[in-house]
């Protein structure tokens, strides 16, 4: 986009133009998401993000100095979710087991699942945990509370709560190699499929 | 760091090359990573290909986002009904995309047709370009044609209800269809009333003048303010009378009142369900031609269900989505 397509897009906006609050976000919103999905490695999150920066464009949209960029200006509005979003992601310890799945497949042919799956898979995987285990593994891997917290709202000792987390996280780790391993044949034999099939047809 | 954020963003980072990025962060604070990643941002350093799921996705976000600011709450009291119209007013612009494409394509009109509509239990504002300002009520639907509007002519279609504001301009005349019959105004405000499920439009002209042609006699009159016009769209009759004060009661469901004065009850229940979103039915035993005179809110379902039940002497059953009217045991 052009700096003058933009100073004209940024003063349509400031007077209220729905239009251009569209053509901005046709211009800018898809690369925003793109951006957002890198660093948060979550969907659900680089949504919530575009669909809050976009909003907020809107609902400050008297408040724009022109000094800034369209580009410039989005990022100042994400910028905040985006790195706290990030920083969460990069500290869960659920990416951290991603990351030793992914670091599995050496194959280049096979694709690994996407975060966002991974982490869906796991929710599932701790759904068939029993309730107690569910609950410290839940407040333990993803609200990050320390076993010292857990034991006070739950009122349990700290030594339950470890003996039930290092054994539901057992069971957790266990179920989700089977489903991976799962998955990964899935993935396999799809792609054997298609080579074969390619090599029938050629 | 740099280069491990790249590794981490293209996803092929190793949980050893996790573990150095999570000790790297832990001691960066916010305010350079915040650099960081406008560099990243500026430069377009990071991979953008997303699927084609993603584009619905985004497709849909826009909708919503558009939804959101131009929607009117549905439920009110007077005065959080008088701050959200300020507020509004500012955050309302020319075009209020209140459907999704879905119901375009669906109605088939054209790109440069402009609609707002609302459900069941909803009510909107529209801002058009020539500064008129129409109120809907529930299951209300106002089309204009982008291009001309304003341009060539002052057209617009109209069904439902909804209160209009129209700005004065007199070489241009606002011009309303709403089915077989045109209304012609220079500048004025009044209340309009068509439901395609009823024989009857009505208009109550509060301030200016107003001009109304039937579509099938082709007769043409003339309403003066305080004057309530009829038209019945199956002989193509209309009429008019002077009522100064009960035809006010024909714009206060703006403030969130439903007035009745000597309706039928079924009329009452269509009323009703059509401002709450809600299924209303009414047993056998109850006639519905029983009148209704009254005050009904607009804004709380039990008291009004209360108040029928009082005057009528008769029960409500609420099972599943629906209320039903039972005669007193």
């Amino acid at each position: 986009m052009d700096t003058r397509t933009e100073t004209k897009l940024i003063i349509e906006l400031k007077l209220g133009s729905k239009k251009a609050l569209g053509s901005i976000y046709d211009a800018y919103a898809s690369e925003l998401y793109a951006y957002c999905v890198c660093l948060t490695k979550r969907r659900e999150d680089a949504e919530e993000i575009v669909q809050d920066v976009f909003m907020q464009l809107w609902l400050d949209r008297t408040k724009i100095r022109s000094e800034h960029t369209l580009r410039n200006l989005l990022y100042i509005m994400a910028k905040h979710r985006l790195i706290n979003s990030f920083r969460a992601t990069v500290n869960a310890p659920v990416f951290e087991a991603y990351t030793s799945y992914t670091d599995t497949i050496i194959s280049p042919d096979a694709e690994p699942m996407e975060y966002d799956e991974f982490y869906r898979l796991f929710l599932k995987a701790i759904k068939r945990l029993p309730l107690k285990q569910q609950k410290i593994v839940r407040m333990s891997k993803i609200r990050h509370l320390s076993n010292k917290e857990i034991a006070h709202t739950l009122s349990l000792s700290e030594q339950t709560v470890k003996n039930q987390l290092s054994t539901g996280m057992k069971q957790l780790r266990a179920m989700l190699l089977k489903l991976m391993t799962l998955l990964i044949i899935i993935q396999q034999s799809l792609i054997l499929l298609i080579i074969s099939y390619n090599q029938i047809y050629s | 760091m740099e280069e491990l954020l790249h590794k981490y963003m293209r996803g092929d980072i190793s949980s050893v090359e996790l573990d150095l990025l999570k000790a790297k962060l832990k001691d960066l604070p916010d305010s350079e990573l915040e650099n960081i990643f406008a560099n990243i941002w500026q430069n377009h350093e990071f991979p953008t290909d997303i699927t084609s799921d993603d584009y619905v996705k985004l497709r849909q976000l826009k909708n919503r986002i558009f939804y959101r600011t131009s929607r009117t709450p549905t439920r009110y009291n007077l005065v959080t009904f008088f701050t959200a119209a300020a507020i509004l007013s500012i955050i309302l612009t020319l075009v209020t995309y209140l459907i999704l494409p879905v119901q375009i394509t669906s109605t088939n009109y054209s790109a440069d047709m402009v609609m707002v509509q609302t459900a069941a239990g909803e009510r909107a504002t529209a801002y058009l370009p020539d500064g008129t300002i129409v109120s809907m009520n529930y299951a209300s639907q106002l089309t204009w044609d982008e291009t001309s509007f304003n341009h060539k002519s002052r057209c617009v279609k109209f069904e439902g209800e909804g209160f209009f504001q129209v700005s004065k301009n007199a070489s241009l005349p606002f011009e309303i269809e709403s089915g077989q019959l045109t209304v012609r105004v220079t500048g004025t405000s009044f209340n309009l009333r068509w439901r395609a499920d009823k024989n009857i439009a009505q208009l109550y002209l509060i301030s200016g003048s107003v001009q109304l042609t039937s579509g099938i006699t082709g007769e043409c009159i003339s309403v003066k303010p305080g004057q309530l016009a009829d038209f019945d769209s199956q002989t193509g009759l209309l009429e008019c009378h002077d009522q100064p004060e009960t035809g006010l009661d024909q714009t206060r469901w703006r403030d969130n009142e439903l007035v009745f004065n000597a309706s039928p009850l079924s009329h009452v229940i269509s009323e009703l369900s059509g401002s709450y979103g809600i299924q209303i039915t009414m047993a056998p035993g109850i006639n519905p031609q029983t009148k209704f005179t009254g005050t009904l809110p607009g804004g709380d379902l039990l008291e009004a269900m209360h108040t029928l039940e009082v005057t009528f002497g008769l029960v409500t059953r609420i099972h599943g989505g629906t209320v039903e009217l039972i005669p007193y045991p």
